[in-house]
């Protein structure tokens, strides 16, 4: 009798769940039928939609992988390269059916150094779709020696600058306690100045994605999630521990590592993209600007901790946290490059990066209200939106004596 | 276009991120750069891929063979030497034609349709009186009473508006034929020389573009030998190159230039000529669009007579008194032996211009021939003449 209860009060409960969507088909029906009057509703023109993915250069060839990302199957009919049309093979064929996708390699000489536009025309409905390198330079294929060279990327624009922004947290320790919360707010400073920043990169990227794969969609999943997930979490954790204040201020300065690492995990995709595209603007005079930059990452993670007892075995796993990112961004990037995923990971590091400044602020709220940790954030802003500034001033001085 | 505008708006803002994007990109290079000794691209090994050194060179760069068929029926080398040209009505004295306007799906380029507006001969043995772009090539004597029954069959409305000297009524531009509606265009031919028709409703850029056009031909008549002695001696070849463009995504700008059709159609089907023959091209422009067409010959010169109106009347003349002569001699005295005549191996026509053009091949072996802008060759507009 138990269970044949239940089972009425659940016919019931899927009776009332399904009953909107019943409602809702019926008014289609009708709408689809005509009966309405709605003729202009009848005349729709689906049209196809592909997507350019990745465009690589390699000797000899442009090679493109390209996607179905609309309603209709497609056909690759013509290659463009510059405005010219020009002989291609398409593996494993010019067909597209919905969401397949076909590596189109173009025999070309290219020049290195110079923009190159690739165009395909696609049939039925005769759409361009084309896909820009600012300019053309060989693109590393997964081996051995390119590794080595991401890496290396990755550690010097991403780990070393971290370290060495670390060192100097033996002459933190001494300042006077109204200065720390200067620091802190600093750090704040930094972190809302780089959240926001992953923030517009996000949603510019994800304007170019295909609208199949609704990109401010993901967007606010990636930040919205990230940024709730942490908190959940690190109330829980927080509420489990009994001497708050001490492993509070530790957990914050990991967390610190854990944001910047996922924001450096974001600006590694975007290296090794570069690197893969060809969107290199060159001069050398600019790795001064990165260094600075990370630098104050350093500075960021090492502050909540400046009073406490940490140990070289501490400071030396936040750098990695922080680092070590970087350099899986740079081998995903150079080697894989969707824009989807730069989308995904710059949406999840403003989210953690946002998170750490919401965890700053309720906990440590007296640290960073005060005027010393007001004059932090803003001199953390203000410093982060002046570097490139001072980089193109010190790369014109530099420009014009050279 | 939207998608146009925004990739616009990228490509010229850079952002903060972007600078310090590349200030990072290029400082990994340089560090990893001087860290390695080396540059960057030498150490990174490349994958050659198994397509790529057999076009690298090759004239053709589609590597793919054109279709032999357009959707219409009729082949660029069909249409090449095509005439329109029906015999004498003997009741009412007129040459009577028939064209009908329709919509049709063509080829333009490999695998490539475009929805176009085609005319057609509905009268004329198959495949000539399917629809087609360009429309069927016109081709009157001098002084013929010209009567051209249009029929609109297709769902815009549409006019013949012919170049030329004729009555208002028939110059096809007020009197709009609406659609499933008919028009007769009446007039005498003249003056001698190479015309075109196509439509003139507005807007005239869409009509055109579309593909309602043609070649229209009026034969100089020796008046003095009692009529129908044609004054221009018959050639070896003569042939019909209609330049034009496909707009295929309609932005206005064409996608593909062709000649008769079809890009690239006569690389792959070259055109075979011989050595001494006496070759005539009628070299019409009805591109869209882009101001200028042009033509090139590889290997020859050629005399330009532009919009064919003035010409040496026997251009043998001059190659039969040199009977005994090398080859070399004839085609040199030919080439100089008609004062009206431009001697030279490049053209270039406006929108709606046309030329002349005759020569005789010296050497065997395959002849280019394209626009010599470089742009409309690497979009479709380049043949060969295979001189044997």
């Amino acid at each position: 009798m138990f269970e044949g209860r239940k089972w009425a009060v659940n016919v019931r409960v899927l009776t009332l769940i399904l009953l909107p969507f019943v409602v809702l088909g019926i008014v289609i029906v009708i709408a689809a039928s005509g009966s309405l009057g709605l003729t202009g509703l009848t005349g729709q023109f689906p049209t196809e939609e592909i997507s350019i993915e990745r465009m690589t250069f390699q000797e000899n060839a442009i090679v493109l992988d390209v996607r179905n990302v609309g309603p209709l199957d497609t056909t690759i009919q013509t290659v463009f390269v510059n405005e010219a049309i020009w002989a291609f093979d398409a593996q494993p064929s010019t067909q597209l059916t919905r969401f397949a996708t076909a590596k189109v390699t173009i025999p070309y000489q290219w020049v290195e150094g110079e923009p190159y536009e690739v165009s395909i025309l696609t049939g039925p409905s005769n759409l361009k779709f084309s896909r820009t390198a600012d300019v053309a330079i060989l693109t590393p294929q997964p081996s051995l020696a390119s590794v080595r060279d991401l890496t290396i990327i990755g550690v010097i624009v991403g780990v070393i600058p971290v370290y060495l922004g670390l060192l100097w947290f033996p002459l933190l320790r001494r300042i006077a306690s109204k200065w720390m919360n200067y620091l802190l707010g600093f750090t704040v400073g930094l972190l809302i100045f780089l959240g926001v920043e992953s923030i517009a990169e996000a949603v510019e990227t994800a304007g170019e994605l295909p609208t199949a794969f609704g990109g401010f969609g993901l967007v606010a999943t990636g930040l919205a999630g990230t940024f709730l997930g942490l908190a959940i979490i690190n109330d829980r954790a927080l509420s489990m521990r009994k001497e708050k204040d001490k492993t509070l201020l530790f957990t914050i300065a990991y967390l610190v590592s854990l944001g910047i690492g996922l924001h450096n995990l974001g600006e590694g995709l975007a290296i090794g993209g570069a690197l893969a595209l060809g969107a290199v603007a060159l001069g050398f005079s600019l790795i001064l600007g990165f260094t600075i930059h990370n630098l104050t990452e350093g500075l960021a993670i090492a502050s909540p901790i400046i009073r406490q007892p940490a140990t070289v075995a501490q400071l030396g796993t936040m750098g990695l946290i922080a680092g070590v990112p970087t350099i899986f961004g740079a081998w995903i990037g150079g080697f894989v490059q969707l824009d989807i995923m730069a989308v995904m990971f710059l949406s999840i590091g403003a989210g953690a990066i946002l998170e750490v400044v919401y965890e700053i602020a309720r906990q440590v709220r007296s640290g960073i209200t005060s005027l010393h940790g007001y004059s932090g954030i803003i001199t953390g802003l203000i410093l982060l939106y002046s570097i490139p500034l001072i980089i193109t001033y010190a790369t014109s001085l530099l420009g014009s004596t050279g | 276009m939207n998608k146009e505008e925004q990739k616009e708006k990228r490509r010229d803002g850079v952002s903060r991120r972007d600078f310090l994007k590349y200030a990072s990109a290029s400082a990994g290079i340089t560090a990893a750069t001087l860290a390695l000794g080396k540059t960057v691209s030498s150490t990174v090994p490349t994958s050659r891929s198994s397509v790529t050194q057999e076009f690298l060179h090759t004239p053709h760069p589609t590597g793919i063979s054109a279709p032999l068929q357009v959707s219409g029926g009729i082949t660029p080398m069909q249409f090449l030497k095509d005439y329109y040209k029906p015999p004498i009505d003997l009741l009412s004295g007129q040459r009577v034609f028939d064209l009908t306007a329709v919509p049709q799906s063509i080829t333009v380029a490999n695998s490539v349709q475009f929805p176009s507006w085609a005319l057609m001969a509905p009268t004329r043995p198959p495949p000539f009186n399917l629809p087609a772009v360009p429309g069927p090539t016109l081709r009157v004597d001098e002084g013929d009473e010209v009567l051209i029954r249009f029929h609109n069959g297709d769902r815009h409305p549409h006019t013949i508006h012919l170049h030329g000297i004729h009555p208002a009524a028939a110059d096809g531009v007020f009197e709009i034929i609406e659609v499933g509606k008919d028009y007769r265009y009446s007039f005498e031919a003249e003056p001698p020389g190479l015309f075109l028709y196509h439509c003139h409703v507005m807007p005239v850029k869409k009509h055109i573009s579309k593909g309602l056009y043609g070649a229209f031909i009026v034969d100089p008549i020796d008046q003095t030998a009692g009529g129908a002695v044609g004054i221009r001696p018959t050639a070896n070849h003569e042939l019909v190159m209609v330049m034009n463009g496909f707009d295929v995504d309609f932005d206005d700008g064409n996608e593909f230039y062709t000649v008769n059709g079809i890009a690239n159609y006569y690389l792959d089907n070259p055109i075979r000529v011989g050595v001494g023959e006496l070759v005539r091209i009628y070299l019409v422009n009805l591109t869209e669009f882009d101001p200028m067409n042009s033509f090139h010959l590889h290997g020859n010169m050629f005399r330009l007579y532009r919009t064919g109106t003035r010409f040496d009347p026997d251009p043998l003349k001059a190659w039969n008194q040199t009977a005994g002569n090398t080859l070399d001699e004839k085609v040199k005295k030919w080439l100089y032996a008609d004062t009206f005549a431009e001697v030279t191996d490049t053209v270039f026509l406006g929108q709606g211009e046309r030329a002349i053009l005759e020569f005789v091949p010296k050497h065997p072996g395959r002849f280019l021939f394209h626009a010599h802008q470089s742009e409309f060759v690497e979009l479709g507009w380049t043949g060969l003449f295979e001189v044997s």
